[in-house]
């Protein structure tokens, strides 16, 4: 085994890990708002990719000021997709339950695989948006691509940090989150921040497919990967705790990018499925969370 | 006092309740079976090869879906992985059949176990934990099964697959006609529906259906949640493993593609847009689901999306499913217990009463929520049929006391020894099982299952614990008979906890606490709301209990039952204990007036509280 390859692949690991952890990050807030586990996570990662692409070939000129006009929009679509499921969830029944909420974003998460598929059929896309260029680094290439995705998702959970604990919103979702009855009689309204937490998972996923596509390029059926892996990551993060995905994120995709590279990369999808299963079984309250996590 | 004096308007309105909800008469019982009589004309209507085989299809995919309701509709977990088993399943019997030369009835047991055995090794970890970390971790299964059966060519044949399965052959007949293979797989489905009848109403069934509903009261009654809901994924996965194998000797091919990511998902769909929960319901929803496709063919590339909106539809509209639009399932009639509890019961619990010296001892038991003591270094003993109260203004840290002795909740320090064992370690389930029997401050009955139902599942607590006693293990039914007989609540042991008033929900907890057969009874709050009358009769009932030689602890508001029947009083104030006597003693005891009336400097607040409090003692 060649043990030199190894900052190559940890540079590698961290890129798509970074992603993974934005995934994460939006299963997260939706399940510290609602208590649901959003199945369709992983398609707004791909929906986000896919629709950058198409509209990358609308605006001419492929300059990355258009480039970033089509990443705007496409952010935008999410938005709107997110605040639909939200939507959807509210038609359901008075008194419906957790398995009720978790069947409808599954159903949903079908459906908008099946609809990508339709669009934009089987073959990947990918669309450029990082300039070219590298720096060195212990030995790796780092591309700006790597930097630039890196740098983004450590943005946006800064972002996400000063909302939760620097804003009216987010201490009014922090309470909802901590017992919805008692955050209404002070006058907020348990709803408005479940549909907060829905939009704030569509964009961080919509991010993700954005920052993800030029990399590794994208097709109609990445999510389940995708959904599973930004899984693994909240999971080892502690599940409630977005700031904890992003870490775990992190730490998978190194795992998943050593495995690649050292052992087998046709097992390429099994590593974080193993991941899975072993931090489930050895801590389950996820790496950074106490027992009183796992108890909630 | 007797019990036909007790409030008899609301007995009687409760009781024409439970008669409008009279279980299903026998014919109708039969009509669940409908759909797969109906399944056994077909071929008598059509012989077309083409329809017969999506029929053949759909019987096969049966075997499948009936599993995933034991552990969807039943337990409540999600698996959107199940094809994988069925995978397994076949790919077991295609490879011993093609390249070891197996006999095709010996490898179907062998994709069986295989598949079991995954299903643990999946399972163990995530069932462990209340959620959908199955439905996550099985979501990405088939893809990394996909993975392996391609990377493993040499041995899975890769992406080409396995093909020239031979047929399954019996006796020198092999079944290759279309008809007859149809039929096999009939009688194939009617076993497997009558097995899984049989094992969702078993206690286990019941079991399944209470963890659905609430995992703490669950534990409560004794029921290890993580190795029922282990079992009952091994059980469906071995089920998915069987129609793997009778899918490849049918169409004698098997490949990485046959049942794809998309075939797992489907499986779940067409379970509960059928109605999960009710075995007969995923019957009617695979034929729907199956049929869909052949009038879309068309338009085959929208499938996903209008299974999707199907879906979709359904969970909002109908959440349980076809099946939900008829009333509730058939229900474990009271008659068989009725009969059973006519034979003599027990007279006193048969279990350690033999202990010497305290049955329960706490030390220094302590317990915190974040900055917050609730429970702070408490000693505490019980001996063998006694009555003990704990008392205590809201927020005194009762409720946590009897959870940390039920299990409920961990200690943050100290020890509970239980019969002379240390227990503190123990998970709920088990201190169940060694005899410690509880009901909740806020009723927490099964509200799917009938009040016989829920008094059944604490049967559970009896467990493994007397191998050799024989008087439990041979009449589970006389227990619930005789119970319901001595609670009063024969007229309304059918009814559904809904359809019950306060008073008889209370019985019916107390009922399913009692059926474990607890030396310990830790009851929270039983009086709350209660009637005077209907005091009286707890009491009453209580003091019975006592006199077969449990010990209970009581924690209530309502002096009218704590200074009538304990023996002893203890006043827990902010988690700590302020007071220790006889109810006389009590209601003498300068710390625990002024803990309930306040002194002269006390807030007003404090002073409304106590007021309140007062006019309880004073009652007594």
């Amino acid at each position: 085994m060649d043990f030199s390859g190894i900052p190559q692949f940890v540079a590698g690991g961290l890129t798509v890990g970074a992603v993974y952890g934005l995934v994460g990050a939006g299963f997260s807030l939706i399940f510290k708002a609602s208590k649901v586990i959003n199945f369709a996570q992983g398609e707004f990662v791909v929906l986000g990719g896919l629709v950058t692409y198409s509209l990358v070939g609308l605006f001419t000129g492929a300059t990355l000021s258009a480039t970033l006009a089509a990443a705007l929009t496409a952010v935008a679509v999410l938005l709107a997709i997110g605040a639909l499921l939200y939507t959807l969830l509210r038609t359901a029944k008075r008194g419906s339950n957790e398995f009720t909420y978790v069947m409808v974003t599954l159903a949903v998460a079908i459906a908008l695989r099946g609809a990508a598929g339709l669009v934009w059929g089987t073959e990947y896309k990918t669309f450029p948006l990082y300039p070219r260029g590298s720096v060195k680094v212990l030995g790796a290439v780092v591309t700006y691509g790597t930097l630039i995705t890196v740098a983004a998702t450590l943005l946006v959970s800064l972002g996400l940090w000063l909302v939760l604990y620097r804003t009216m919103i987010g201490k009014a979702m922090r309470a909802c989150a901590d017992s919805p009855m008692a955050a209404q009689t002070v006058g907020i309204r348990p709803q408005r921040m479940v549909l907060y937490a829905y939009l704030g998972s569509a964009f961080m996923g919509g991010l993700a497919g954005i920052l993800l596509t030029p990399i590794l390029m994208m097709s109609y059926d990445n999510g389940v990967m995708l959904a599973l892996k930004g899984f693994t990551a909240a999971v080892a993060g502690g599940l409630a705790n977005p700031f904890g995905a992003i870490v775990g994120g992190l730490v998978i995709g190194t795992i998943e990018s050593l495995g690649v590279g050292m052992i087998s990369s046709e097992l390429q999808n099994a590593y974080a499925f193993v991941a899975l299963l072993l931090v489930l079984f050895l801590r389950p309250q996820g790496l950074f969370g106490g027992r009183a996590e796992l108890a909630r | 006092m007797t019990s036909s004096d007790i409030a008899p308007g609301v007995r009687s309105g409760a009781l024409s309740n439970a008669q409008s909800a009279k279980q299903p008469s026998a014919p109708r019982r039969l009509a669940i079976w409908l759909p797969l009589v109906l399944l056994a004309v077909v071929p008598l209507v059509s012989r077309n090869p083409y329809l017969l085989s999506v029929w053949t299809f759909i019987l096969l995919n049966l075997i499948v879906v009936i599993g995933l309701d034991l552990l969807v509709g039943y337990s409540g977990q999600l698996s959107l992985g199940h094809g994988v088993f069925v995978t397994i399943g076949g790919y077991a019997s295609a490879l011993l059949t093609t390249k070891l030369g197996w006999n095709g009835w010996a490898a179907i047991p062998a994709g069986m176990i295989a598949s079991g055995i995954i299903a643990f090794v999946i399972g163990a970890p995530t069932l462990r934990l209340r959620g959908y970390y199955l439905a996550m971790a099985t979501l990405g299964f088939p893809v990394v099964l996909d993975a392996v059966l391609r990377n493993w060519g040499g041995i899975t044949g890769g992406s080409s697959g396995v093909t020239g399965i031979p047929r399954l052959a019996i006796g020198d007949y092999i079944l290759k006609d279309a008809v007859a293979y149809y039929y096999f797989a009939w009688v194939v489905v009617c076993i497997v529906f009558f097995v899984a009848k049989l094992i969702a109403h078993s206690r286990f069934g019941l079991s399944l259906k209470a963890i659905h509903a609430d995992e703490p009261a669950a534990a409560a009654r004794g029921i290890d949640i993580a190795r029922a809901k282990i079992t009952v994924f091994v059980v469906s996965a071995v089920f998915a493993a069987f129609s793997g194998s009778l899918y490849v000797h049918y169409v004698q091919f098997i490949g990485p593609d046959t049942f794809g990511v998309l075939y797992s998902i489907m499986l779940v769909v067409m379970l509960v847009v059928g109605g999960a929960g009710r075995l007969w319901g995923g019957v009617v929803g695979t034929i729907v689901l199956m049929w869909l496709p052949e009038l879309l063919r068309s338009t085959s590339t929208w499938e996903p999306i209008v299974f999707g909106a199907v879906l979709a539809v359904v969970m909002l509209c109908a959440p349980k499913g076809i099946a939900g639009l008829w009333a509730r399932r058939a229900a474990i009639l009271y008659a068989a217990q009725r009969e059973a509890g006519a034979a003599q019961p027990p007279d006193r619990t048969t279990r350690a009463v033999a202990v010497q010296g305290d049955l329960l001892a706490i030390d220094n038991l302590k317990r915190n929520f974040g900055g917050v003591q609730a429970v702070g270094g408490l000693n505490y003993h019980i001996a063998p049929g006694q009555i003990k109260a704990i008392i205590g203004p809201n927020g005194a840290g009762k409720s946590t006391a009897l959870a940390l002795i039920a299990g409920t909740l961990p200690p943050s320090a100290g020890v509970i020894a239980f019969a002379g064992n240390n227990i503190e370690a123990l998970p709920a389930h088990a201190r169940a099982r060694l005899g410690i029997g509880r009901t909740f401050q806020h009723i927490r009955l099964i509200a799917d299952l009938t009040v016989i139902e829920n008094i059944t599942l604490g049967l559970t607590a009896i467990g493994e614990r007397n191998p050799h006693d024989d008087k439990h293990r041979a009449a589970p039914d006389a227990i619930v008979g005789s119970l319901v007989e001595r609670l009063g609540l024969a007229d309304v042991a059918d009814a559904y906890p809904g359809q019950i008033n306060q008073y008889q929900c209370r019985l019916v907890e107390l009922g399913a606490a009692l059926a474990g057969d607890p030396s310990l009874l830790l009851l929270d709050e039983p009086a709350a709301g209660l009637s005077t009358a209907e005091v009286d009769q707890l009491a009453t009932i209580l003091r019975t209990e006592r006199e077969r030689g449990r010990s209970i602890i009581l924690v209530d508001h309502v002096m009218q039952l704590v200074m009538t029947i304990a023996e002893e009083i203890l006043v827990l104030e902010y988690g700590t204990a302020i007071a220790q006597g006889t109810p006389a003693e009590i209601l003498n005891d300068a710390r625990v007036r002024a803990a309930y009336l306040g002194t002269r400097n006390a807030s007003r607040d404090g002073a409304a509280h106590a007021s309140a409090a007062n006019a309880g003692v004073a009652n007594a």
